[in-house]
């Protein structure tokens, strides 16, 4: 399983707003011609895992969400920067942050032709929370205390502590018809409001729709979307230049400039996939050695070595421009001299010249494990050779992907390259410092981080909530608690034929009403 | 004969067992957790862990090993193989899916593997040092030591790039039609390569070697065609060791072929069954190990029966 399924599964977490968005299609290849769109058409979809369920509220990778977002669409997206509203016409967020009233679109039907009411948002997120049986991604809505159907198009979400991100977190909460759900065989879907019908699902194989005729935002352009499994990027390369496909998903990095070259374009989303330097802090304890650490990294090489350029340096937990920016924290930027001059001074020496560093007759030797697969690998060895620059030695154990994030998230390591997929709200990487989750890797509890994180994603007004994370972000910066590295963007490539795809900060091609092909 | 098909079965039993036996056990011994995979990077605090333990006491694995296997052993005896982590799916219907495709590419490719390798064998072994002799050998070296991932895309790069010919993955219609004849060609080809060095090379040693007997001379000087001395004396003694060697290639491809799987985008189970293992799926890789297991000891069974029927001097009692 490669970084992109393992992480695909991820959701609302880090945030990074302003730069992330829904990017739109850059055309590289031929110009495709500003035509009116053409309807008609079958649409070629090529993924490279098999969807883990057909049913949209049981989604546990992006895969997954990539197709139920065909068939079933959430109150609200994320697009170009900003919430617009799907199936919610408009919102209204009280000024205490913990009542979220949402007004529905009028005249929505569900597939089985059912219409949209309060009452099944309702049950929609009661289903993903039930105790008996919850969702993968129930956890999102753990801070709801209470939904209740105002009226029958109005819903009142009151939550058990105010969340200016709560928006951020419905974007993986399906909407579905409650009586479609019970007594289905894994091969059927419930009953969504969106664009396509699931028409035949195999698992490891493909997945066929058929437009939804009822569709409240107009009639889908195109008439059918196959969607194809294929789990060889080389293959999946060859059917697209082949025109057997119009679309595939997670191009390697070495190979996007290829396709660009071919006449294919590039879709990418980028920003959300967060690649960094984690330590355990109960093995790596000298601060001076994770400082140093982070000044002998060198991001930019990463970047343009193992990630072909594709992301952009990551200097602070906050994303560049926005309102959780601060320009007070200096960052750690590669300064190989700095890192021996405080391991020096740490007391941290070489013997001789060109050998490895020790402290009272101790080495100086960090365990780095990493993921068995192709960038990690690469990314690690990098690392390696940048800590031995300075005189740290290091231990690289490749592990099978399941294998590697357990090391880590049980503390059987010291240092690691470590990659995250975020949410576009709040545009700060500082949830994963919670110190009290299942994915903490630093195994050390931090009662100062926990609860200042904790207070500034409860915090409603934007200015002290800014204030909050720049302490956050000066002890993440002055205890060395990670190294941050980069933000990674990934890349789908898609046919000159097809036009008006959209991408959501997730990686999820949304809007599918209005994708075409020209003919 | 009867008493030995008895006595085999039950040492198969015991060999299937073994094997599940210790799937079930080395999978937990490895590190790393099947519920991990389930657990959303950003799941925020309680809810992540409360997940976590709700999912391990739903699957058992927070229950002694001892109770874990009992279990396993007692719905197994039931044929209840369970349902996948990942999926929620019943691992036996995902199974009964996928073996077919298996099957299909199995058969295929040892077709490809038999047609190619055994006449080469015994073209080269009646010309021992001719040019054909020499180019078949160097062939079936090749065929060895390609990788299978580097032959299938260079297939593909070929047939369905540049020529357009055929369908560059998935799985067509039934293999009788064009549809499913055409889908199948190119993973079966690649996957049958291999064996079909292996065949040709054994072939040839083994048919160069009953040449050289006196029954041959016998048969030469009693003025027989070459062509009957050569099919009906020499090739049925010299097929021994390839029947042998046919059965294990076959049990082989009967796992699942997971290279060509992956770059064909076959859905058989040598995918399935890396999906499982990555995923730490334990009901996925139990289940799919257990039909491994049973397809390889049937395949055995098979081919010390047809030694029977190949040299009727062997007799089991």
């Amino acid at each position: 399983m490669t970084r992109t399924t393992r992480w695909a599964r991820v959701v609302s977490v880090l945030g990074i707003a302003a730069l992330v968005s829904a990017l739109p299609i850059v055309n590289l290849g031929p110009a495709a011609g500003e035509t009116a769109p053409q309807r008609g058409g079958t649409l070629t979809l090529s993924i490279k895992y098999s969807p883990t369920s057909i049913d949209p509220q049981k989604n546990k990778t992006i895969t997954d969400e990539q197709v139920g977002a065909l068939m079933a669409e959430p109150l609200v997206d994320w697009v170009n920067g900003s919430f617009v509203g799907v199936l919610a016409k408009s919102w209204d967020v009280s000024a205490d942050g913990k009542t979220y009233t949402f007004s529905l679109r009028p005249g929505v039907k569900f597939q089985d032709g059912a219409p949209l009411t309060a009452a099944a948002v309702k049950a929609s997120f009661e289903r993903m929370t039930d105790p008996a049986a919850p969702m993968p991604r129930g956890g999102n809505l753990a801070n709801v205390a209470s939904v209740t159907a105002v009226d029958e198009l109005t819903v009142r979400v009151s939550l058990k502590t105010p969340d200016p991100d709560f928006l951020g977190k419905l974007l993986q909460i399906d909407v579905l018809d409650p009586a479609s759900w019970k007594g289905l065989t894994p091969d059927k879907a419930p009953s969504g409001t969106g664009p396509f019908q699931l028409v035949s699902y195999v698992p490891d194989q493909r997945v066929e729709f058929k437009k939804f005729p009822g569709y409240w935002g107009g009639e889908p352009y195109l008439d059918q979307i196959v969607i194809q499994v294929v789990p060889d990027p080389a293959t999946q390369e060859i059917e697209l230049e082949s025109g057997k496909i119009d679309f595939m998903d997670y191009v390697p990095a070495k190979d996007v400039s290829r396709l660009q070259h071919e006449g294919l374009q590039k879709m990418s989303f980028g920003r959300v996939n967060w690649g960094r330097l984690v330590f355990n802090l109960k093995t790596v304890t000298d601060l001076q050695v994770r400082q140093a650490v982070c000044y002998a990294f060198d991001r930019n090489a990463v970047l343009q070595d193992a990630m072909y350029g594709l992301g952009t340096p990551q200097l602070t937990l906050a994303v560049p421009g926005t309102w959780a920016y601060s320009s007070k924290i200096t960052p750690y930027r590669y300064d190989p001299a700095r890192a021996e001059q405080i391991l020096d001074q740490a007391g941290w020496t070489a013997p001789r010249p060109g050998a490895m560093r020790q402290k009272d007759g101790k080495p100086l030797v960090l365990n780095l494990p990493t993921s068995s697969n192709g960038d990690w690998e690469i990314i690690t060895q990098m690392i390696q050779q940048m800590l031995r620059n300075v005189g740290i030695d290091s231990r690289i154990t490749t592990m099978e992907p399941n294998t590697f994030y357990d090391a880590v998230r049980t503390g059987k390591y010291d240092i690691a390259w470590f990659e995250t997929n975020a949410s576009p709200v709040p545009p700060i990487a500082a949830q994963n410092l919670d110190t009290h989750q299942y994915w903490d890797v630093m195994q050390q509890d931090l009662p100062q981080v926990d609860a200042l994180v904790e207070q500034a994603s409860a915090t409603v007004d934007q200015h002290a909530r800014a204030e909050l994370y720049l302490q956050v972000q000066t002890i993440h910066h002055d205890q060395a608690l990670e190294c941050t590295g980069a933000w990674m963007e990934q890349v789908f490539a898609v046919s000159s034929k097809v036009h008006g795809m959209v991408l959501d900060p997730l990686g999820v091609t949304i809007f599918s009403a209005r994708w075409w092909k020209s003919q | 004969v009867r008493r030995y098909l008895a006595r085999r079965l039950l040492v198969s039993f015991g060999v299937v067992l073994g094997v599940v036996t210790l799937v079930f056990v080395a999978l937990r011994s490895v590190p790393g957790d099947p519920v991990d995979m389930l657990i959303p990077a950003d799941a925020s605090g309680s809810a992540g862990i409360a997940l976590a333990q709700q999912l391990r006491a739903k699957y058992g694995f927070d229950r002694p090993l001892y109770v874990q296997y009992g279990l396993y052993l007692s719905r197994l005896a039931r044929f209840d193989l369970g349902s996948s982590i990942r999926s929620e799916r019943s691992v036996a219907e995902d199974l009964l899916e996928r073996y077919p495709a298996t099957l299909e590419l199995a058969v295929g490719s040892l077709f490809v593997a038999v047609a190619l390798g055994v006449p080469a064998g015994i073209l080269a072994a009646l010309r021992p040092n001719s040019v054909f002799n020499n180019a078949s050998m160097t062939l079936a070296l090749l065929g060895l030591s390609l990788p299978t991932f580097w032959t299938g895309l260079s297939f593909m790069l070929l047939f369905s790039l540049i020529l357009g010919w055929l369908p560059a993955s998935g799985l067509g219609g039934p293999v009788w039609s064009w549809d499913g004849l055409s889908h199948l060609l190119m993973p079966a080809v690649t996957l049958g390569i291999e064996p079909a060095g292996v065949l040709a090379r054994l072939t040839r040693s083994a048919m160069a070697e009953v040449l050289r007997e006196n029954y041959i001379r016998t048969a030469r000087a009693k003025g027989l065609a070459a062509r009957t001395i050569t099919i009906r004396h020499a090739l049925r003694n010299a097929l021994l060791p390839v029947v042998t060697v046919l059965g294990l290639q076959f049990g082989g491809l009967l796992s699942g072929a997971i290279v060509v799987e992956t770059v064909f985008a076959w859905p058989g189970i040598g995918r399935y069954l890396v999906f499982g293992i990555t995923g730490k799926d334990f009901p996925v890789v139990q289940g799919g190990v257990l039909v491994i297991a049973c397809a390889f000891v049937l395949i055995n069974l098979l081919v010390d029966v047809l030694y029977v029927v190949l040299d009727p001097r062997i007799a089991y009692t």
